[in-house]
């Protein structure tokens, strides 16, 4: 690590007692966790929390789970480069949700279902094989989207409690934050993960609530919009400005990704059909458009305001995230963390920690379980010749959260694209969403939809990957598309060929191979 | 410009204020509805521990 970062990074508020509060909170975590493992006895109750999570519950769980830290570094970094301009997403993201609580949009159709996964529409609608594709797809795109969530969760824990001094201290943290979620994950599975959820949601409510008062309150409510005004014009504000970070097409990915991001993306439905009711995913999807804003919203603002204090009350950070050669800059994403250290008082600063590794577990619980239990439920049983001994699931999905643990962490430590991280995120889960989404609204709306359809669908949302940087560089188009005008194309190209391919070749009359084992739609 | 800047100002401080309403009405009800999952989670263990005492298992 740079030294003038280092030494930037090691002037911190952080004290013993925040460290105090930090481990009370993990206790108290893996507690709950521990406790309620007794209540898991089938795979309905593991992944689904034994479809009896109330409203209330579930928008906690929503919520925490959205809210992750992941979510909070890259829309902090989006705030700290685009400023005000970049809440239009917030916006964008609230208001979709708000739609589909109100309209049902595809949850509603999907819970009365009953079905545990989005794969396993995929099989009682299309049959066994798009199951299975579906499910690949799903667990590509998932898995390789949470590639950075470690590396990235780890660079706050640092940056906001000055470990950067110790050059190891960013390994040492990502081994430690995963051992912790992979323990309590492992054990509980979703009834912990809920519950937990809950609590977690309390700690961020908190912390979120306390630290953007601490940030108005040091930096001066007048004062923020007044310097990104003159440091960054209009761009600032505007977000279809054609100059600034984003821009029409990006806006119109945004709205895009607000949708798929709550009602397609498997975390967000996982939610919706561990509820008791489809009535209460409506409520719950409703609801939730408030803190599907809130989660972008706040780390944008928190971003903004670390642009604001390393501009005019920071010169020595002014040196190393905007030093004379841009090549030397230091990485932006450590701006939020830094500032937060550097303004909060200690024992703020340990709750905010405490909170943001609430957000880290939260998010990341979910995540480990749905791609496990869809790599279990929608690709392994389905191709399985004799059904699947529910124990054998159970220890499978376990295995496999902590396979895809060792990778998270293995992939942040050796990634080096240089996209920003929410663009990085966009780009690798629409390999699944825009294909899913193409099969998904067709499967519920459209009698026509065939097989055939849904499996090019699927496979074509793989050309998403070409907004990936690396992957640009490699094939030598690197400049000539943004990640938004390739993900834009994909979705319109799955929706196409997913209408042409049901066209060309409709399905045979009769039943659909939706011999499901009964353990795994229950 | 100034638009804009009047625009974000209004939706961040109507989407705090919403959100800390939210957030008080979720965490209370959130109690209520965690005790009822366990309550629920915790009769639909009984039915099967009978079960397993009555195959001579413990």
């Amino acid at each position: 690590m740079d030294p003038a970062l280092q030494q930037a990074l090691s002037q911190t508020n952080f004290t013993g007692w925040d460290w105090a509060i930090v481990a009370v909170y993990l206790v108290a975590s893996l507690a709950v966790g521990l406790l309620v493992k007794r209540h898991v006895r089938d795979m309905a109750t593991y992944i689904g929390a034994g479809r009896a999570v109330g409203t209330k519950l579930g928008i906690a769980a929503m919520a925490g789970t959205e809210m992750g830290l992941i979510t909070v570094m890259y829309s902090a970094q989006k705030g700290f480069v685009g400023g005000f301009a970049a809440f239009h997403i917030a916006v964008a993201s609230g208001l979709v949700t708000l739609v589909v609580g109100l309209t049902g949009f595809m949850v509603y159709r999907l819970r009365e279902m009953r079905v545990l996964t989005i794969p396993e529409f995929y099989e009682r609608r299309f049959g066994r094989r798009t199951r299975i594709l579906g499910g690949v797809m799903l667990a590509l795109g998932g898995i390789l989207n949470m590639g950075l969530f470690l590396k990235v969760g780890s660079m706050f824990i640092v940056g906001v409690t000055g470990m950067a001094a110790d050059g190891g201290a960013l390994k040492l943290v990502m081994f430690g934050l995963l051992t912790l979620v992979l323990v309590y994950t492992v054990l509980g599975g979703m009834i912990s993960v809920v519950i937990t959820d809950y609590i977690q949601f309390i700690i961020l409510s908190a912390g979120v609530l306390l630290t953007t008062g601490f940030a108005i309150h040091h930096l001066g409510w007048n004062n923020i919009f007044e310097t990104v005004a003159s440091e960054m014009g209009s761009k600032g504000f505007n977000p279809f400005e054609s100059e600034g970070e984003f821009g029409v097409d990006y806006a119109a990915w945004m709205c895009f990704l607000g949708l798929v991001g709550c009602s397609i993306w498997p975390t967000s439905v996982a939610r919706a059909l561990a509820m008791e009711s489809p009535e209460a995913v409506k409520k719950q999807f409703a609801w939730s458009s408030v803190s599907f804003t809130i989660r972008f919203m706040v780390p944008y603002f928190w971003g903004i305001c670390a642009f604001v204090f390393i501009m005019t009350a920071a010169p020595d950070l002014q040196a190393v995230f905007f030093p004379d050669n841009p090549a030397d800059a230091a990485n932006n994403l450590y701006a939020m963390p830094v500032f937060l250290g550097r303004i909060l008082p200690a024992g703020v600063l340990g709750l905010i920690a405490a909170a943001m590794i609430a957000a880290f577990m939260s998010t990341h619980d979910s995540y480990l379980l749905c791609w496990s239990s869809v790599i279990t439920q929608d690709i392994v049983a389905p191709l399985q010749r004799r059904e699947m001994p529910l124990e054998s699931r159970v220890f499978l999905t376990r295995v496999l959260i902590g396979a895809i643990g060792v990778y998270v962490l293995w992939w942040g430590l050796f990634y080096e694209g240089s996209d920003d991280i929410w663009d990085y995120m966009s780009v690798t889960g629409a390999i699944y969403f825009t294909g899913a989404f193409a099969v998904m609204f067709c499967g519920l709306y459209w009698k026509r939809a065939s097989s055939t359809g849904a499996a090019l669908a699927l496979l074509s949302g793989s050309i998403a990957i070409l907004g990936l940087g690396p992957v640009q560089e490699a094939l030598g188009i690197a400049g000539r598309f943004t990640g938004a005008q390739v993900g834009l194309f994909t979705i319109c190209f799955s929706l196409v060929i997913m209408f042409l391919g049901s066209l060309l070749s409709p399905d045979k009359p009769g039943p659909k191979n939706t011999n499901t084992p009964p353990n795994a739609s229950l | 410009m100034e638009t804009w800047a009047a625009i974000w100002k209004l939706t961040f401080i109507v989407v705090m204020a919403i959100f800390t309403g939210m957030s008080v009405w979720v965490i209370i009800g959130g109690w209520q509805d965690v005790k009822k999952l366990l309550k629920t989670l915790g009769a639909d263990d009984k039915p099967s521990d009978s079960e397993d005492a009555s195959n001579g298992e413990t």
